[in-house]
């Protein structure tokens, strides 16, 4: 059985477009999105259709919380806020209503799913370090915790009650003794350095995770997004995977 | 900077990377590397880091270290060396670029990790201190006469005189041996004694403009300055 994991498409249609094919391709069982339809790219409609269509089970991010205007946009950086105020604008009836029925969290196999953290899934605070990855890790019972919000992908485990730390690599086996955070990346908007899109497989009978990246064309993306006037930096930053 | 990889059973368990000199490892939580495990001593060696080796010395434990299967009392240590110490092994790197960044700072949401929540914590505690005060405030940490001064005169003297605002301890520090004077909206802090000496955050200083949070001692006395909005 392999299974997929995907999140923060942000609007993007192209980068998901890329990653879906993929999930055909590599004959999944079931598709899990962690969260972040909507907010920065130009198709948050075209986005949250597919994505209705194609996950079996959908997370609830700050962006999509935000759209249904379930938070206050004060708490987002500007551009976040300029791209929320666009994609509110954008967003048909019949999105929003496919957006309310997103999911906090989900426990699914061996795994707990969350956008943000185990800790506190609706503050969506973030993991920034191994500090914020230590503290979390007490908050699920599950072997592993797939999270996506920061769009930037990691591995980090833990074995027993010794410190947590980074796994060097972007394929793990899953063993015992070992509990993991995996941050999943983002299909939508990479920060890692990488322009292509992340998403994640985990093939339960060989137990081992591996983040998948795919090139896609993210200068059709672009041009959307300057015609429907998007701020410049979130343009940019598509070539850029920062 | 060094990193050392804790293995058990073949499989790496932590990693560790290091700014320290010199680390401890044994069966105790107090150790910086702990090998629970009872063929391990609750002290049973050192590593000491220079700029490109390591040196491992055994404190003469009961079961002993092993460097590549060799037992041994000291041994420097080369790249990918293997330290054996009762079930443990733990593998030698020289040089690992300390990766503990999991994210790029600049999420969507204003940041509220752990620290951040103490750090506006710290500043909202700091914020009711100087609105009670009306002014900047200095919080005594160490050998201080009061737990707060308020900064609400041009000029605030320290020393061992009569008749200063902030009286100090120190075996060198003159009558008057610093001044903090207001200048606008910000404070100079100025060392005017002859013997005795004034640091901030740890460095000698002359003359300085004080900033949030700076750590002030002035002889043995320590006092950390909390800047109100002083207008």
């Amino acid at each position: 059985m392999r299974y997929g994991f995907f999140s923060d498409v942000h609007s993007n249609l192209e980068a998901l477009n890329a990653v879906v094919a993929d999930f055909q391709n590599e004959k999944l069982e079931r598709v899990f999105f962690l969260g972040d339809a909507v907010g920065y790219g130009p198709d948050p409609n075209e986005c949250t259709s597919i994505i209705d269509q194609v996950a079996d089970v959908k997370l609830m991010g700050n962006h999509d919380y935000a759209a249904l205007g379930l938070i206050e946009t004060n708490l987002f950086n500007e551009y976040a806020q300029k791209a929320m105020e666009l994609t509110k604008r954008l967003l048909a009836e019949k999105s929003l209503k496919v957006l309310s029925g997103f999911v906090m969290d989900h426990r699914f196999d061996e795994s707990y799913l969350v956008h943000s953290t185990p800790r506190e899934p609706q503050e969506w605070n973030y993991i920034f370090d191994l500090d914020d990855a230590e503290e979390n890790f007490s908050f699920f019972s599950k072997q592993m915790c797939l999270i996506g919000h920061s769009h930037y992908p990691v591995i980090v485990k833990k074995y027993n009650d010794r410190h947590c730390f980074l796994h060097q690599g972007t394929s793990t086996e899953i063993e015992k003794d070992f509990k993991y955070i995996i941050n999943i990346g983002s299909v939508g908007q990479p920060r890692d350095g990488s322009n292509q899109a992340c998403y994640l497989i985990y093939d339960a009978k060989e137990r081992v995770a591996s983040l998948r990246r795919l090139p896609y064309d993210y200068k059709k993306t672009q041009a959307k997004m300057k015609k429907r006037g998007f701020p410049q930096f979130l343009i940019d930053r598509l070539a850029l995977g920062r | 900077m060094p990193e050392i990889l804790v293995k058990y059973e073949d499989k790496v368990i932590e990693r560790v990377v290091t700014q320290k000199k010199r680390i401890s490892v044994g069966r105790t939580a107090d150790n910086d590397i702990v090998l629970d495990n009872k063929g391990v001593s609750r002290k049973h060696a050192t590593i000491e880091f220079d700029a490109d080796s390591a040196l491992v010395i055994d404190n003469e434990s009961l079961n002993g270290v092993f460097v590549n299967n060799r037992k041994v009392t000291e041994e420097v240590l080369k790249e990918e060396d293997q330290v054996t110490i009762g079930k443990f092994d733990l593998v030698y790197h020289p040089d690992t670029p300390k990766e503990t960044k999991l994210a790029e700072f600049d999420g969507t949401m204003v940041l509220k990790t752990r620290r951040q929540r103490e750090l506006l914590e710290k500043d909202k505690q700091a914020k009711e201190l100087t609105d009670l005060a009306g002014a900047s405030v200095l919080l005594g940490e160490a050998n201080a006469e009061r737990k707060q001064y308020a900064l609400s005169k041009p000029v605030i003297t320290f020393g061992k005189g009569k008749f200063v605002n902030v009286p100090v301890k120190g075996f060198l520090v003159s009558r008057i041996q610093t001044k903090i004077i207001k200048d606008k909206d910000e404070f100079v802090l100025v060392n005017v004694g002859r013997r005795g000496k004034t640091r901030v955050n740890g460095e000698r200083v002359q003359q300085y403009r004080l900033r949030n949070d700076d750590l002030i001692e002035v002889g043995r006395s320590v006092f950390r300055f909390v800047q109100g909005s002083d207008k």
